[in-house]
This record gives structure tokens, C-alpha cells and sequence, in this order.
């Protein structure tokens, strides 16, 4: 029994059927390894706000069970929705940044369903007039879409609306356990139109749409806690659509549409009509579910006592206004000069949250002279790599932005070396408290680089005696291991001095002993 | 007298009369109340109480109003252990103006009935007729019968097409709807929201006056709440209208549309009567005409039903409430494949007009019938509001434009009315009703007030040869509520 509802495709309309099938036509001819195929997306994002659509309530559902629930979120007699207005900004910038017709009155509606997790007994949702409609989100080749084009996937509508609480089934008894800090969650829900011919596109539209929501504040968007949730419609050839419920990563939505591609296109060649199904995705396999109603019957019905949702156009300039940067305009400008990051750097700036930590850093080494690049490097091929989970999120207020640029400074100066900056890095990530400046932290931990130049020919003429065969290796043509006994040196010298100075150093070596170029 | 005393009255009648009239269905601890009339008569204003508009007197809530205190049932099955853990903000609003609350007051089940019979505690009688069983009207007429049988000073109801009015005509009390937003229903079981207000029953305008003030005040927690930018434009034209320079000699309309067929001799002489004593004061008549109210009857009963059907889908057994002994019907195993969990708790727990209304609001909501049905209504609603605004000389001050009128209608202050077709029926008459059409038709000279949120009171007015009496509805423009308390007061007075 799966908890989520049966949703209509896209909402019950003729006029969409219609649309459907003319980009269905208009689509074919471009297809080679899908020919036929077609998909949309439905999806379902928690908004980021710290109370519930209706309630008072915090929306911290990974709390203890019914820790945060309020009279209204299960559904007590008496009790009155209250509107959260920051879920209603959230929702107004997502459809701002997807590029939607913003509806300057909207309204909320209950589409009923029993459900022992639904506590009302109906969800409050815009069914006939939602917040926004009619928008697109642009796929570019960067974003690894199929083909050289880009691609507007377009946009049926964006809906606020409300969570349901959460079913645990025992396992060994019939009994059922409802959290309901879940309940009243505030939720998007966007619909896209079928406009993606490549499950490879679809998976590249999910995920541009989950580092937009987290760029623009607006959600989390992580899968795994359920602050995102995808279904998809496929179809092949024109039949009936089928929607699989629930896709819980980019990787499952491509490899669940590839899937469902077929076993339509096989049904079909046995000469059975594929008939509209819900389905679901073990990872593995599409599993059927059920065969979908013909028309759901929720008995939507404007809420009698939510006053209808009135913006003013003023208003939503100003949340125009007040957008932050988009994450292609962040990447146009990343990927140009002065910054000039590669694509991918800049897409793993991106990715990773960091960008705006990016340039922070990049300022405060604005008159050092270094190229901005220089500091992307450092985070993107250096710290990522040291970061645990989440630590992402700290990173910022552990090596704050001023002690980065220090760093680097540092390094171009020979002062530090990078293995004591990524020590120094570490030490901040697990003691964030600590307020000294790299200069002192240096000196506390005895990190400067402070071996001199004999000292330094000393270790490396010793470590090139106890790695001898290495060396010849090298001196054989085997360049590689030249990198090796760069480490063994620095290793040796504790990492305090530069990796320039050490490669210096054992190239006239290497070359006196070897003769070698 | 002082307070226990008078208290105490009304105590002694709910001990002597309860267990026949089964006004209050449940009735807070005596020695609680007699502690707290005592306190109120020996504080010498220590706390300010003295001044509090309420100080003293009893009231008893209809049991569709939230208290922390013993059970708010709705006079349902569904709801009979129920206890609310919070207090609705009327309750709060009447304890801090130093009221008693005495208990709670029997009503149709869910607020939906016209006499009072859909009740699990058995139906109120009026105490208008002692000899023989007469119904309270309903749906407040647990709050109607014990205002008239002195149980109390002033009762809380609640009205969504007539259930304040109606009773309180029926059993002789005054009971006032004011208009629709002002009171605040958090925590007010919900009937049918767009159109549910709390209403107040009371022997005379005066004591509904004060308590209409106490309630009469924003409430951030009700979504439908009047805004206090809305309420402060209201008071500055009540001020105005008001003034001691202002005139009090009014133009009073007589809807035609009113005048239905099912008006009783008696119901009509007393009408008429009240007229001619309005115009002997010094009042202008005017016959009008609202034409969208003949349509006013089945719009309420396609609005009001939906909305309770949505209401009322809470209510499964899961969290609260009655939950049948069997979840599954297991001698219907397509039932039971199904996943209807909640058909068996539903079915049991709510009683045949309740299951009735549910029935007929889902199916207006089903997907073929609500843009015939539904949707259709809510445009006739809207032309019934139109209709008074056309005829009322204030504007509505909700209403967009202003002035819909054209020069040549007449246009009045007050619409005078009566409010049922007829006086109290047997209890035996409502009972062997054929068809529960039979009680909806009562509604009809209510239902329009309510689909236009104006405030609209009923009055007693004496009937021929004295014995019993007959409700005067008095109507007036959304948010002219004083004005409508005023005249109302007068027409008691004529």
C-alpha cells in the first residue's frame, strides 16, 4: 500500500491532452535511442520555513514522533488554518526563478481522501487556482542534458500545498504508527509539461531543479529526507501514460524511465496496449502497483475559510528584486573572466554550496595578486575532499573566508605548505570554536615552514638513498615517481617547507646523479 | 439581589426543570459555580472585576463551543467523551468579562436540524409549553430553552442558516446573528464555515447587546476574522449613524419575496401588527423586492451540506472520537480490499441527518455534479448578497464598488421580516414528519441573512390572544449590527 496519493496527469484537463500529443509529433525526429518516448515530471519539494503551512507548529519532522504538532495538525474540532507567509515567498521564488506566471490571486482548495496520515481527512492544496503557472526551466548542454541544444522543459503550474503525516507499519502485527510531524509540511508541487525525450534529460532537469531550489533558498531538496520526491509520467508512442511513484535520486528517475521504456515498448510488441498504471521502482525493476482510476474522485472544493491569496504586483517585483543570483547566471559568471573556472569546477562550487564562500575568499585575496582561480582550486580539489558529511555547511565558519586567503597566501610565500594548510583545515573543521588567526595557529602548532635550504638538501639527498630504486626508476623514464619522493620529503621535513622549493631541490639532484632532463 | 442569589435562580430552575426541558446536556460542578458567584459578590473590585461588563451573570455555551472543562460533544456519538484540550476564544472572551458558565446546551447533532430532534441526549422541549412536548427549534435550542426557562442569563449559540433565530422565535428569547467575521470560531466545531457565526440568545436586546460587545473583537486565530482596519471603519460609521443628532426615525422594508405561502395566520398578524406599530412610530414603510431569496433555500442546502461533508471527514475514529468496535465490515470483503477502514465507525458514530447532509455534500462535490451544483450555488449566493446590497441605503463595506443602487430604488434601513412560518410545532408533528424536506422549508426566511453574512435578529413579538409568541426578524446592511440591535430593542418596546 503506498501512502501517496493518485495524482492526475497533469491536472484534469483536455486541453493538455492535446498538448501532449502535438510535442509528441514534433519530438519524434530527433529521437535515436528513446524513439517514442516521453516523459514529465511531478515534484514535490519541502519549502525551507521553520513553521507548517497552517500552523504554529516547527517543521523539524526528524524529531522525536508528534513532538511537533499542533491542535490544527491533527485536525481537532474547532481548530483554524493560519497561513505561513514565508512559505508563500518560497514558493513565489521558485516560480520566479522557473520563470511562471505569477497569479496575482490564487487560492486554496481540499482535495479529500481518507487516510489514517491525512488527520482532516482532506489536504489543502490549489487545485483551480494555483500560485503560479505556465513557467519553463532551460536545460543546457552543460547541464548534461542529450544533444548540443538546449532545451525549455515546460512548466504546467506550481502549487502550494500540504504534507501528510507519516504511516510506519509494524512487522510483525497489524498495527500501524502515524507520525504526524510530517503533517501541514509546506510543499511545492511542480508540474512539469511531457517535454523531456530522454530519461538522461529527465534525471538532468531534476537535478538543475535541485540546485536552483538550494541555490535560491528556497528547499533543501535532499532525497533521502524526503525534501524532495519525484514521480514520472512515461509514455511510448503515444499511449497511455504510466506514472511511477516516488524516485528517490537522480539516478533512479533516469534508470526507472529506461526501465518503463522497456517493458512499454515490449507490451506493445506483444500487441497488448499499455493501460495506465501507477508504478513503482525497487531500484532494479517497475513494479506494478495498481491500474489507475479512470477519474479520481476527490471531491475538491475551495476552502471555505481561507481567504483567497491576493499579491500585489508591486509585491512580487519586490521578491523579484530580492532574488539572489541564478545558478546559471553563477556559472555564466564563474566560468568567465576574471574568475575563468573550468565548467566543472564551477558546476562543483555549485553543487557543493560554496559559492558564495568562493567569493568571499576571492575577495579577500583581491590585492594579493593570485588569480581567483587559485582559490577555487583550493576548495574544489583540495578541502572537498576533507570535508565529512554535511561539514559543507560549516565550512564557511570554521576556515572562514579571511584564513583561506591567508593560506593561500601563505603558500605562494613558501611560509606554509599545502599539507600543513589541509592540516590546519581539518583542525578547524572539527574545532570551529577556535578563533585564531592562521598566523597563530601556525605558530601554536609549530607549522611554519622553517627548513632551510641545507637542512633541506640534507633530506632530500637521504631520501633519495633510501629510495633509491624509486629514483632510478625515475631516472629510467618513469616519471611518475618523481611525485613520490616529493612526499617522501615532505614527509620527512614535516611538511614545513614547499613543495617548489623540494621539487627545486631534487631536480638538481636527480639531475647531477642521473643526468637525467 | 446579589449575585449567588440571582445565581442561584437559575440554578434551582436547571435542578427543577432540566430533566424534563433536556436543555443542558451536561452542566459544570455546583459547588465550582456557587464559589465563583460568591467570589464575584465579595471581591470589592480588587482585580477590576467590578467593572467588567459580564460580572455575574450565568451563560451557557451550545456543545459545539470548545472548553477545557467537561465534554464538548456536539450532541453527537462521535463526539461524546470528547474532551477539547483547549478553549475556544469566545469561552475565554466571556471568562474574562467575569461571566459564570454554568454548562453546555443541547443541540442537533453537528448544528444540522430544524427542531432539535437529532440529538443523542434526546430532544429539548420548549418551556414556552408546559403541558405538552412542543420542539425548541433547532439547531440551538438546547441555548433557546434554557434562556427561556431562566437557566441562565444569556446563551451562546451558533448560527449557518437560522440555527440561532429560529429557536429563539420558537421558544420566545431574542437571539441575534450579527454579521458574519465578527465573532471569532476558533474553536467552534465547524458546520459549514463560509457560513457560521456565533449567535447570542437572551430575554432581552440589552443582555445580547453587552455580550455582543464582549465578543465583538479581532481574533488573528479565525482566518475569516474581520480585519481591525475593517472594524475600525464599521465603528466609525456606527458612531456616526448613532450620534444623538442622527435621525431615529427609519425606512423599514418589507420583502415580498418574504410573504411565502406557508405563513401562518398567526405568524402573518403578528407581522403585520409589528408594521403598523413601526409605521405609529414614526417609521416609513416600504415594500421591496429581493427576487434572488426564492432561490436563497436550495443554495443554502447545496453550500451548506458540501462544506459540512468536507468538515466532517475529521471525524474517522483514529485520533478521537467514537471508533466502531470493527474497523472492516468483514462480511463485505470488497469493503475490506478496499481499504474503507472508516465506513463502520462513520456509519455508527454519526447519527441519520448528519449521514444525510454528508451524503448530499459529497455527492455536489463529486466530479460531474459541482460545477452544476457547487459552483453554480456560490453564484447565487453571490446574487442574493447583490440583492441586498441594491436594497440596503448603507453600502456593504466589504463589497468592492460602492453604491450598486440605481437612483430609482428605494432603498431602506432595516428589512423587517418574520422569522419562522409558524409558532413551535408538536414534538409529535416533527417527528412523524414524511420527508426531512419537511424541516428545511422552515429555513427559508433565515437562509438569506446567512448567504449574505448580514446581521439579522428575532424577537418576540406577542401573538393574538396573548399565549404564545412570535419571532420578528429584523435585517440589516453587513456591519450595521448596533443599528439592528437598536431597532430591534424598539420593536420589543412597541
Amino acid at each position: 500500500m503506498t501512502l501517496r496519493m493518485a495524482r492526475k496527469w497533469p491536472i484534469n484537463s483536455c486541453s493538455l491532452r492535446v498538448t501532449w500529443e502535438f510535442k509528441r509529433l514534433a519530438s519524434t525526429k530527433a529521437d535515436v535511442k528513446y524513439p517514442g518516448l516521453k516523459c514529465g515530471l511531478e515534484i514535490h519539494l519541502q519549502l525551507k520555513t521553520s513553521k507548517k503551512l497552517f500552523s504554529a507548529s516547527q517543521t523539524s519532522f526528524q524529531d522525536t514522533p508528534n513532538s511537533n504538532v499542533s491542535l490544527y495538525d491533527v485536525a481537532l474540532p474547532g481548530t483554524q488554518p493560519q497561513l505561513n507567509h514565508h512559505a508563500v515567498l518560497l514558493a513565489l521564488k521558485a516560480a520566479i526563478a522557473m520563470n511562471c506566471k505569477i497569479q496575482n490571486r490564487s487560492s486554496f482548495d481540499r482535495k479529500h481522501y481518507f487516510y489514517a496520515d491525512q488527520p482532516a481527512g482532506y489536504q489543502i492544496t490549489q487545485f483551480y487556482n494555483p500560485i503560479a503557472k505556465d513557467g519553463y526551466l532551460r536545460l543546457l548542454p552543460r547541464d548534461r542534458r542529450i544533444g548540443d541544444k538546449p532545451l525549455d522543459v515546460g512548466l504546467v503550474q506550481i502549487q502550494l500545498e500540504q504534507d501528510t503525516g507519516k504511516s510506519t507499519y509494524a512487522v510483525d502485527s497489524d498495527a500501524a504508527y502515524i507520525d504526524f510531524n510530517r503533517t501541514n509540511h509546506p510543499l511545492i508541487e511542480i508540474v512539469t509539461a511531457p517535454d523531456l525525450y530522454y530519461p538522461e534529460d529527465a534525471g538532468a532537469f531534476v537535478h538543475k531543479l535541485q540546485l536552483l531550489v538550494k541555490q535560491i533558498g528556497v528547499s533543501s531538496a535532499q532525497f533521502q529526507a524526503g525534501e524532495m520526491r519525484v514521480d514520472v509520467n512515461v509514455s511510448v508512442n503515444g499511449g497511455q501514460r504510466c506514472e511511477i511513484k516516488n524516485l528517490a535520486s537522480v539516478h533512479d528517475v533516469v534508470h526507472a524511465i529506461k526501465s518503463e521504456y522497456k517493458r512499454q515498448l515490449a507490451e506493445e510488441k506483444k500487441g497488448t496496449p499499455v493501460t495506465s498504471h501507477t508504478l513503482g521502482w525497487d531500484g532494479k525493476q517497475i513494479l506494478i502497483q495498481r491500474p489507475k482510476e479512470q477519474t479520481s474522485e476527490y471531491r475538491y472544493i475551495p476552502d471555505p475559510e481561507l481567504p483567497p491569496l491576493l499579491l500585489s504586483p508591486d509585491a512580487v517585483e519586490k521578491v523579484k528584486q530580492s532574488m539572489p543570483k541564478l545558478p546559471d547566471v553563477l556559472l555564466d559568471e564563474l566560468s568567465s573572466s576574471p574568475h575563468s573556472l573550468r565548467m566543472v569546477d564551477a558546476q562543483t562550487l555549485l553543487k557543493w554550496g560554496l559559492v558564495e564562500y568562493y567569493f568571499e575568499v576571492v575577495e579577500k585575496l583581491q590585492d594579493s595578486g593570485l588569480a581567483p582561480k587559485l582559490a577555487a582550486n583550493w576548495i574544489v580539489h583540495h578541502i572537498l575532499g576533507l570535508l565529512g558529511p554535511n561539514e559543507e555547511e560549516i565550512l564557511s565558519v570554521a576556515v572562514t573566508p579571511q584564513r583561506l586567503a591567508d593560506m593561500i597566501k601563505y603558500e605562494r610565500d613558501a611560509r606554509l605548505s599545502k599539507m600543513n594548510a589541509m592540516n590546519i583545515v581539518q583542525y578547524l573543521l572539527h574545532t570551529p570554536d577556535d578563533s585564531r588567526t592562521v598566523d597563530e595557529l601556525m605558530e601554536a602548532f609549530d607549522l611554519k615552514n622553517s627548513t632551510d635550504q641545507s637542512e633541506l638538501v640534507g633530506i632530500c639527498e637521504n631520501v633519495l638513498k633510501e629510495h633509491e630504486d624509486a629514483a632510478e626508476k625515475y631516472a629510467a623514464g618513469k616519471k611518475g615517481f618523481f611525485n613520490f619522493l616529493v612526499g617522501m620529503v615532505m614527509k620527512q621535513a614535516a611538511g614545513k617547507c614547499s613543495v617548489k622549493e623540494v621539487r627545486k631541490v631534487l631536480d638538481e639532484l636527480l639531475e647531477q646523479r642521473y643526468d637525467v632532463k | 439581589m446579589s449575585i449567588l442569589q440571582e445565581g442561584r435562580v437559575c440554578l434551582r430552575n436547571i435542578a427543577s426543570q432540566n430533566a424534563r426541558l433536556r436543555a443542558l446536556i451536561s452542566l459544570r460542578d455546583e459547588e465550582t459555580v456557587v464559589s465563583e458567584l460568591q467570589a464575584l459578590d465579595n471581591n470589592s473590585s480588587g482585580d477590576g472585576s467590578r467593572k467588567q461588563p459580564l460580572r455575574g451573570k450565568t451563560v451557557v455555551l451550545k456543545d459545539n463551543i470548545c472548553t477545557t472543562w467537561g465534554t464538548t460533544t456536539c450532541a453527537s456519538r462521535m463526539l461524546e467523551n470528547y474532551k477539547s484540550p483547549y478553549n475556544a476564544t469566545i469561552v475565554d472572551q466571556i471568562a474574562a468579562a467575569k461571566a459564570v458558565f454554568l454548562g453546555k446546551a443541547n443541540m442537533d447533532e453537528f448544528a444540522m436540524g430544524t427542531d432539535n430532534i437529532h440529538t443523542i441526549y434526546g430532544p429539548p422541549l420548549n418551556p414556552l409549553f408546559p403541558s405538552e412536548a412542543h420542539t425548541t427549534g433547532g439547531s440551538s435550542g438546547g441555548s433557546a430553552a434554557a434562556v427561556a426557562a431562566h437557566m441562565c442569563d444569556i446563551a451562546i449559540g451558533t448560527d449557518t442558516g437560522g440555527s440561532v433565530r429560529l429557536p429563539a422565535a420558537y421558544c420566545g428569547v431574542v437571539g441575534f446573528k450579527p454579521s458574519y467575521g465578527l465573532i471569532s470560531r476558533w474553536g467552534v466545531v465547524a458546520f459549514a464555515q463560509s457560513l457560521d457565526t456565533v449567535g447570542i440568545v437572551a430575554r432581552d436586546v440589552g443582555a445580547v447587546r453587552t455580550m455582543f460587545h464582549v465578543l465583538n473583537a479581532f481574533d488573528e486565530k479565525d482566518p475569516t476574522s474581520i480585519s481591525p482596519a475593517l472594524r475600525a471603519r464599521l465603528r466609525q460609521r456606527a458612531d456616526s449613524l448613532t450620534s444623538p443628532s442622527s435621525s431615529s426615525k427609519f425606512r423599514i422594508g418589507i420583502p415580498s419575496e418574504f410573504n411565502v405561502d406557508s405563513l401562518s395566520p398567526v405568524v402573518k398578524e403578528a407581522w403585520k401588527r409589528t408594521l403598523a406599530n413601526l409605521r405609529a412610530a414614526g417609521h416609513e414603510l416600504y415594500s421591496v423586492s429581493l427576487p434572488s431569496t426564492v432561490n436563497a433555500l436550495p443554495t443554502y442546502y447545496i453550500i451548506a451540506p458540501a462544506e459540512a461533508a468536507s468538515n466532517l471527514a475529521r471525524y474517522d475514529g483514529v485520533r478521537f472520537g467514537f471508533r466502531s468496535e470493527v474497523d472492516y465490515d468483514t462480511s463485505d470483503p470488497a469493503a475490506a480490499a478496499d481499504g474503507v477502514l472508516y465506513g463502520r465507525t462513520r456509519s455508527e458514530g454519526f447519527g441519520t441527518e448528519v449521514r444525510r447532509r454528508i451524503l448530499l455534500g459529497n455527492y455536489n462535490l463529486s466530479a460531474g455534479a459541482i460545477v452544476n451544483h457547487y459552483i453554480q450555488a456560490q453564484r447565487v449566493r453571490r446574487l442574493t448578497q447583490l440583492d441586498f446590497d441594491r436594497i440596503f441605503t448603507l453600502d456593504n463595506p466589504l463589497a468592492p464598488s460602492s453604491s450598486s443602487s440605481s437612483d430609482s430604488d428605494v432603498t431602506v434601513d432595516f428589512l423587517v421580516s418574520p422569522c419562522s412560518t409558524d409558532t413551535a410545532p408538536t414534538l409529535d408533528d416533527v417527528l412523524t414528519q414524511k420527508s426531512p424536506l419537511d424541516a428545511y422549508v422552515n429555513d427559508v426566511l433565515t437562509v438569506p441573512a446567512s448567504l449574505a453574512g448580514i446581521p439579522a435578529i428575532s424577537v418576540p413579538v406577542s401573538a393574538e390572544g396573548g399565549e404564545r409568541t412570535v419571532g420578528i426578524q429584523v435585517m440589516g446592511q453587513y456591519g450595521d449590527d448596533e443599528r439592528v440591535l437598536g431597532i430591534a430593542e424598539e420593536i420589543m418596546k412597541l
